[in-house]
């Protein structure tokens, strides 16, 4: 990563500032994200890891500018290519979304309109962004995409039911390369696959991002899928970010103590300490507390995780983590 | 199962119920006070010459034996002649003259209705919790709580008899305005003979009975479209399309409203029955010359065979709609198939 960095490669494709999102609910403002700051570069793939309900989906929302209602964006900047897009009006963002920016959904079952063939799916996409290109052309390009995709061109006149689940989902990373996204947001792409199809699915998407050079965000809770495909890997606690660095590292030193748990490497702590660390619930986005948020399942929290946020630091080079730990020089606790 | 099969089995479920609704009518008619030949025949008309009538119509046999006769003529497509006011005439005859006229209300009403009730319906939806989506809300619940016949006399008064603008009753000044027959409908046979001052008069006449039916059933489409809309709106393939770049406007009308109108066509088939009995009383309240007037003038008569065939009439044409919608509604939706 580093390399790319400075390799003037030019700027990130896509730069967070201090996102913030917010859903105005009965009960109270949810910060479901909270101040991230990341940058994705291009042709990287990026897991964004983290537990449910830590706002992965919103993020991922976030950058189409479609979080749902009651949600919303309150502050931050999201640069795409340099530019804010936060302050493009309404269309100046649909142009965006699809050849920019395009999104794949958890459950492909329900992301196609189940009334529409899938050729209408695809002619509708390309002619809603290029209205010189002919009906006729715009499946041509299905059938090619297709055939990439490993689908038989013939399918294109089916109905979404006509389709098996795997299928669908190809369906949609088709769509998504149809309109020649620059940044691809994959929301639990393979959660609703069998195992068997989700390899399938999952060498699919190798075979596109070398042929493609594609930049690809991961939003998954499955690890196994981010340590095969990321470059890099974003750890989302409670709406925050806690750590991210390049997958290799992350995988075998991780940094901050969530990590650790959530990839279930603690060599060298007792078991009963171990189900410490596993128990609990993460916090009520409602009224997250004080200090560290990760506090009240950590092992290793000390009396300032729970009064002051931890810093957001550089602990190695690309490795960042927002814990404690490091700034008092803690380090050994969590690798001895 | 084949279309064809699914039509044949549903016109068999058919039967059944349309037995039991002629059974109900044929013998609550006859338990009912008074009979065609009292109806007929001033007070103080002596007996013997009632019962003489009474023979001549056949309504001497036992009920039994007239209700075997009647079914048995039923079953042969026979609706039988008319006791009063004008004895011997055939019921179908009527029917067949006066069907136009309440079809061609009914097609004007429904129309107004769905296009009044879908797009308010749609409307709040999308604009969820807006003041215009709580004043459709509201509108929908005022409207079908409103007597048709009520809502009917309110738009004579204010259109017919204060403002003069358009006609109260009937569907034509003069007959001889009349379009040539060709459907019986004169919006469409005027159009069709391009006949332009009867379509004038006859739309004029129109107008105010239309929308009083129409709007008294859009207040179930508002709230019908309105649920399933906000449902579909929730989907996933509408975040998708969005997330695609398609136009707000595609989204909402070709995905969203589009998939929400699949339920609403089901009730569609179930509100033609409410349809037709609000077309009883809109006929009655601006004397339009259909098959629900024809049906309250002939109970006045107790004239059996004309009431027993409207509503046998009027059975059937349920039983038609709800399998054209049916048939509609799996062309319509692809996972659908018989
Ligand atoms: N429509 C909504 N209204 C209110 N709160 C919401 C809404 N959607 C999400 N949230 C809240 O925002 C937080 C983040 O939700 P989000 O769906 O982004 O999490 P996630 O990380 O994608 O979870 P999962 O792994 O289950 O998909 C959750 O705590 C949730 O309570
Ligand atoms: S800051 Fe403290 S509580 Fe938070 S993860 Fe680090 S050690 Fe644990
Ligand atoms: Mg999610």
């Amino acid at each position: 990563m580093d390399e790319r960095k400075q390799s003037g490669n030019g700027i990130p494709l896509l730069q967070l500032r201090d996102l913030v999102v917010e859903y105005y609910t009965r009960s109270g403002v949810v910060r479901a994200v909270d101040s991230v700051d990341l940058d994705i570069y291009k042709g990287e793939v990026v897991g964004l890891v983290g537990e449910s309900g830590c706002g992965k989906s919103t993020l991922g929302m976030a950058l189409l500018r479609l979080v749902r209602s009651p949600g919303k964006i309150t502050s931050g900047k999201i640069l795409f290519k340099g530019k804010d897009i936060l302050t493009l009006s309404e269309n100046a963002m649909r142009d965006l979304r699809g050849p920019e920016i395009s999104m794949i959904f958890q459950d492909p079952m329900t992301s196609l309109d189940p009334l529409q063939r899938i050729d209408d799916h695809f002619v509708e996409s390309i002619r809603a962004h290029d209205k010189h290109i002919s009906k006729e052309d715009a499946i041509k390009r299905a059938a090619e995409l297709f055939d990439l995709l490993g689908i038989a061109p013939d399918r294109l006149q089916d109905y979404p039911h006509q389709l098996s689940g795997g299928m669908r989902q190809r369906v949609m990373i088709g769509l998504a390369l149809a309109l020649d996204a620059d940044l691809i947001v994959a929301d639990e792409p393979t959660t609703s696959l069998d195992v068997l199809v989700e390899a399938q699915f999952l060498d699919l998407l190798k075979d596109l991002r070398r042929r493609y050079n594609m930049t690809l965000i991961l939003i998954t809770h499955n690890i196994g899928i981010v340590a095969e495909l990321a470059d890099r890997v974003a750890v989302m606690y409670a709406g925050e970010i806690v750590e991210l660095g390049d997958a290799g590292p992350l995988f075998a030193e991780p940094l901050h103590p969530y990590t650790d748990a959530l990839l279930g490497s603690v060599p060298n702590i007792k078991l009963d300490e171990e189900l410490k660390i596993m128990g609990g619930q993460p916090p009520d986005l409602l009224d997250p507390p004080a200090g560290c948020r990760f506090h009240p399942r950590c092992p290793y929290a000390m009396d300032r995780c729970r009064e002051e946020e931890p810093p957001w630091q550089e602990i190695q080079p690309g490795h960042w983590a927002a814990c404690w730990l490091y700034a008092e020089g803690k380090r050994e606790t969590l690798h001895g | 199962m084949s279309l064809r099969s699914y039509i044949i089995t549903r016109i068999l479920m058919t039967i059944p119920m349309l037995l039991v609704l002629v059974t109900l009518v044929f013998f609550i008619l006859r338990v009912m006070p008074g009979d065609p030949v009292l109806a007929m025949m001033r007070p103080g008309t002596p007996k013997a010459y009632l019962n003489e009538l009474r023979h001549e119509m056949g309504l001497d046999k036992p009920i039994m034996v007239q209700y075997v006769d009647y079914l048995w003529d039923l079953a042969r497509g026979r609706l039988g002649t008319s006791l009063a006011p004008v004895r011997g005439r055939p019921v179908a005859k009527d029917l067949w003259a006066k069907f136009p006229a309440t079809l061609e209300l009914s097609l004007t009403s429904f129309l107004i209705t769905i296009i009044v009730g879908v797009s308010t319906g749609a409307y709040a939806a999308y604009k969820r919790r807006s003041a215009a989506d709580y004043t459709f809300r509201l509108y929908s619940i005022i409207i079908y709580a409103i007597p048709v016949f009520w809502l009917g006399l309110m738009f004579q008064l204010i259109f017919g008899v204060y403002l003069h603008w358009l006609p109260v009753a009937g569907r034509i000044d003069d007959l001889a305005l009349a379009p040539k027959t060709i459907t019986g409908m004169y919006l469409l046979d005027s159009v069709l003979t391009g006949n332009w001052p009867s379509f004038v008069n006859a739309a004029k006449h129109l107008i105010l009975p239309s929308v009083t039916l129409g709007l008294y059933l859009s207040g179930i489409f508002t709230r019908l479209t309105r649920s399933n809309m906000l449902n579909s709106l929730r989907q996933d393939f509408v975040t998708a399309a969005r997330a695609r770049g398609i136009s707000e406007n595609r989204v909402v009308v070709r995905h969203a409203l589009k998939n929400a109108f699949i339920p609403i066509l089901t009730m569609m088939g179930l509100q033609f029955a409410l349809l037709l009995a609000g077309a009883v009383l809109t006929e009655s309240t601006f004397s339009w010359p259909g098959l629900g007037r024809f049906l309250v003038e002939r109970i006045g008569y107790r004239d059996f065979p004309s009431i027993q065939g409207t509503v046998a009439f009027f059975a059937i044409l349920v039983a038609v709609v709800s399998l054209l919608v049916d048939i509609l509604y799996a062309y319509l939706d692809p996972r659908i198939r018989y």
